[in-house]
């Protein structure tokens, strides 16, 4: 009990990471000791093992959420007037800060924080501009995929209600509606998986009209969890069309080192 | 019976259970249905084809910056911003609206033409109401100079007469 107890908490607690060593460390002391003789062990095994499994199930499911992920990035955007703007550098993100930060090479080396609403431009150790910033962090791709949410991609969270579902050859798609306050921007979001993988997300607006639209692809299985490597997004605005792709490689979960590089005074 | 009744609840739930999964269906429309599943990745992919050497140029060249790849291969950054995460920034860059390329033209002829022609980078759109600007312009200064030598030669010759 006090194990399973352990893992609850350590799902539900800021100090995961720390909670989880102390049941492993509480486990392995219950499987190895030296002192007791082998007939104890023996009597015990039995109920050990069952216990083992049970633990080990909880923690298997426990193993799906993570709290923070780096990646070598790649983005390539298109805008409307037909300009491209390429960068490439680093990813970091800790769902506990709640900071996206990217660490570019290219076109300079500068590193962007997005905190809220506000996007953060460092050049050096200067503030170089702040302007206001679309990717909202505990709504971003980023932290569904470290929550393990990336299948409604958080729309249950936002208040969208889900009305239904349809199947068309190898995809299930699923209709989100909107809360109403957002009913005049947005009438529907179509959420489509792919062998139980998030593939698009799909926004309609009132007028039937598709306005934005994000696939997923190439996952990679890393520390028990799917994250896609490609990412495509198209925006369709009155002024034209944005398109960008987002290349995500060498992704590392739950880095214990290097927690200054997932945080960033403002 | 009441070992009947057990062999058929079973049965009887699984129906209820499909029952309410097909009433949770909402059709799609076949245009909505095809933005989804009929939707062409190349879409995206061929917008990008004209930087693929510069994104080959990056990814080989670990450290490149923007300012390197200008001295090494300028020709690669043609219409390529230096900035950074543009993507994710909510302030759009000024261009000009159609019928401000079409008052740019009227007002400054030739050269307002130029202005729109870079700060739109080239768009057709604004281009085009630009030039249609200045020719109305133009028409409106000869048919008002034509109007003017008319009027000012009927009265010399009304004058005369």
């Amino acid at each position: 009990m006090f194990f399973s107890f352990l893992i609850i908490l350590s799902s539900i607690g800021k100090c995961q990471n720390i909670l989880n060593e102390i049941v492993l460390i509480q486990l392995s002391c219950y499987f190895y000791r030296p002192s007791v003789g082998k007939t104890y062990y023996y009597a015990m095994s039995k109920k050990g093992l069952l216990l083992f499994l049970f633990l080990s199930v909880g923690l298997f499911g426990y193993s799906q959420f993570a709290y923070r992920m780096q990646a070598d990035i790649l983005t390539k955007t298109r805008l409307p007037d037909s300009t491209f703007q390429v960068s490439k550098g680093k990813l970091f993100y800790d769902q506990n800060n709640k900071k996206i930060i990217f660490d570019f090479t290219f076109p300079q080396k500068e590193k962007i924080v997005l905190f809220d609403t506000i996007m953060y431009a460092f050049r050096g150790d200067t503030l170089y501009s702040k302007s206001l910033n679309l990717l909202i962090p505990d709504q971003s791709l980023f932290h569904f995929i470290l929550k393990g949410k990336m299948a409604n991609y958080g729309l249950d969270q936002a208040n969208f209600e889900m009305k239904g579902f349809e199947k068309k050859n190898d995809m299930v798609i699923t209709t989100w509606i909107p809360p109403d306050f957002l009913k005049k921007m947005i009438s529907k979001v179509l959420v489509a998986t792919k062998n139980k993988l998030l593939y698009s997300v799909t926004m309609i607006d009132a007028n039937g009209k598709v306005i934005s639209r994000q696939i997923l692809k190439n996952y990679k299985l890393i520390q028990g969890i799917d994250i896609p490597s490609e990412i495509l997004i198209a925006t369709y605005l009155d002024k034209g069309n944005i398109y960008q792709i987002i290349n995500m490689d060498n992704v590392v979960l739950n880095e214990p080192k290097n927690s200054e590089k997932y945080d960033y005074d403002l | 019976m009441k070992k009947l009744l057990i062999q058929y609840i079973p049965v009887l739930l699984t129906m209820v259970v499909f029952t309410f999964n097909s009433s949770a269906n909402t059709s799609l429309s076949t245009s909505e249905m095809s933005s989804v599943a009929g939707f062409d990745e190349a879409e995206i992919y061929n917008a990008f084809t004209e930087i693929d050497d510069l994104v080959n140029y990056v990814s080989v060249n670990q450290e490149a910056s923007f300012a390197e790849v200008l001295i090494e291969n300028s020709s690669l950054l043609l219409r390529i911003d230096d900035e950074s995460a543009v993507a994710f920034k909510n302030d759009d860059k000024f261009t000009f609206t159609p019928g401000l390329a079409y008052f740019s033209g009227c007002v400054f002829g030739p050269l307002g033409i130029v202005l729109v022609a870079i700060v739109n980078n080239g768009d057709e759109k604004g281009l085009r109401s630009a030039i249609w600007g200045f020719v109305t312009s133009g028409c409106v200064t000869v048919s008002s100079v034509v109007i003017f030598y008319v009027f000012f030669f009927s009265y010399y010759s009304f004058l005369y007469w």
